[in-house]
């Protein structure tokens, strides 16, 4: 009877995605406790007393997926704020290698396009990465999450792993493109950095894929952005950040500020047609995005 | 006890079990068992996923040693962490009782 249950345990986990060593320990600890129970109460009340094989598979499930899950988001943090600290010295350090014409390099538009992709999937990275982690940390003391919160939670990490990488990639390909027009220290450092720091990237973004392996039950639902500003909202004395509390609401909230920001910059740098057209490509890049990627990323709902 | 109600404790459950000293996860199931006078009876599975979990926080450790008849058990301990994270969520748990009384007599 209890090897059946054994056996029974074995398909269910595999059936889960629960495999290796995990699955060999979990086993062995079974085989042990119904041994030990069957000697005290007998096999027909130890069975019972331990549940059923798929109840206890879909827990493990569960749990091994949320604990993965919440290691990748993690994990893409830090290698994100490795790869953000190397990105602000090269983007400061590139004024003094040069000041190279986007379309100069020897691939027609590369240059541009890679110029494009630096400015633009930085700030992709940064918010889905910071999203990614607020919400790891948040319910870093939670139990098993529903399957629902688990890939809204692997999307939020997916993306700012891409964005991080497609970031590398331009970075280096600006590098490469532009190369006869910027110092050669500068070259040297974009290229050899990024494809250095692309591997953690991917071996994060690689580990996030991996967590969706295990297949979880539960079916509730994914909290929301509104839920995550409930915890960073808050002002000392008490007080809350004037948040919007509709989601297309705080979109044009957060794609004005973004804009703002940008405009302010190309006046203070002498250029106000510059500045107010980079706003406007910045607040429809914003807005771009959460239309893409919102409802992923619970930002919408 | 029905088993969502104890679903919330658990982890607590197992801490206070494991203060005596280490133990198996059998010995842990009936240590709560008996502890509780038989009401908190956990579906005794569920208490691996739980105590790996707790391993993975670091307020448990594990490893493999020989039982009777020369068996190998997976014996788990709390580790000091564990100890202070026990201590706290017991006061915890002790004002929740507490309120809870004053406000239901």
């Amino acid at each position: 009877m209890i090897d059946g249950v054994l056996d029974e345990l074995a398909n269910e986990l595999d059936a889960v995605g629960v495999r290796g060593a995990y699955a060999r320990r979990l086993l062995a600890e079974a085989r042990d406790h119904l041994n030990e129970a069957a000697s005290v109460r007998g096999d027909e009340d130890a069975v019972r007393g331990f549940g059923t094989p798929r109840a206890l598979a879909e827990l493990v499930a569960a749990e091994l997926a949320t604990a993965r899950t919440r290691i990748a988001a993690i994990g893409a943090f830090w290698v994100l704020a490795a790869a953000g600290t190397f990105y602000a010295l090269m983007f400061v350090t590139l004024q003094s290698a040069g000041t190279p014409d986007s379309f100069a390099g020897p691939v027609p538009g590369l240059g541009a396009l890679a110029l494009a992709g630096v400015v633009l999937f930085p700030q992709i990275a940064f918010v889905a990465g910071c999203l990614s982690l607020v919400r790891a940390l948040r319910l870093r003391d939670r139990g098993p999450l529903p399957a629902a919160e688990l890939s809204m939670q692997r999307w939020r990490t997916g993306v700012a792993a891409s964005a991080g990488l497609l970031t590398l990639v331009s970075l280096a390909a600006v590098a490469a493109d532009l190369g006869g027009e910027l110092a050669s220290w500068w070259v040297i450092v974009a290229i050899s950095g990024s494809a250095l720091l692309a591997i953690p990237l991917a071996t994060v973004g690689g580990m996030n894929i991996v967590s969706a392996r295990t297949r979880v039950a539960d079916s509730g639902a994914a909290e929301t952005v509104f839920d995550d500003l409930a915890l960073v909202g808050r002002l000392p004395g008490g007080d809350r950040l004037p948040i919007p509390s509709r989601p297309g609401r705080l979109a044009l909230a957060v794609a004005g500020v973004a804009a703002a920001a940008v405009g302010v910059a190309g006046i203070v740098a002498g250029d106000p047609i510059d500045g107010v057209l980079r706003a406007l490509v910045e607040a429809a890049a914003v807005l771009g995005c959460y239309r893409l990627l919102g409802r992923r990323l619970g930002l919408r709902f | 006890m029905q088993s969502e109600v104890l679903k919330g404790h658990a982890d607590l459950l197992l801490l206070a079990a494991l203060e005596a000293g280490p133990a198996h996860g059998y010995a842990i199931v009936e240590a709560v068992r008996s502890r509780s006078g038989g009401v908190f009876a956990l579906a005794e599975g569920t208490v691996y996923p739980a105590l790996y979990r707790l391993e993975r926080r670091g307020v448990v450790s594990s490893d493999w040693a020989e039982g009777d008849g020369a068996r190998r058990r997976r014996v788990y301990r709390l580790t000091q962490k564990g100890r202070t994270e026990l201590g706290e969520r017991r006061e915890t748990w002790g004002d929740y009782v507490r309120a809870m009384q004053a406000a239901l007599a």
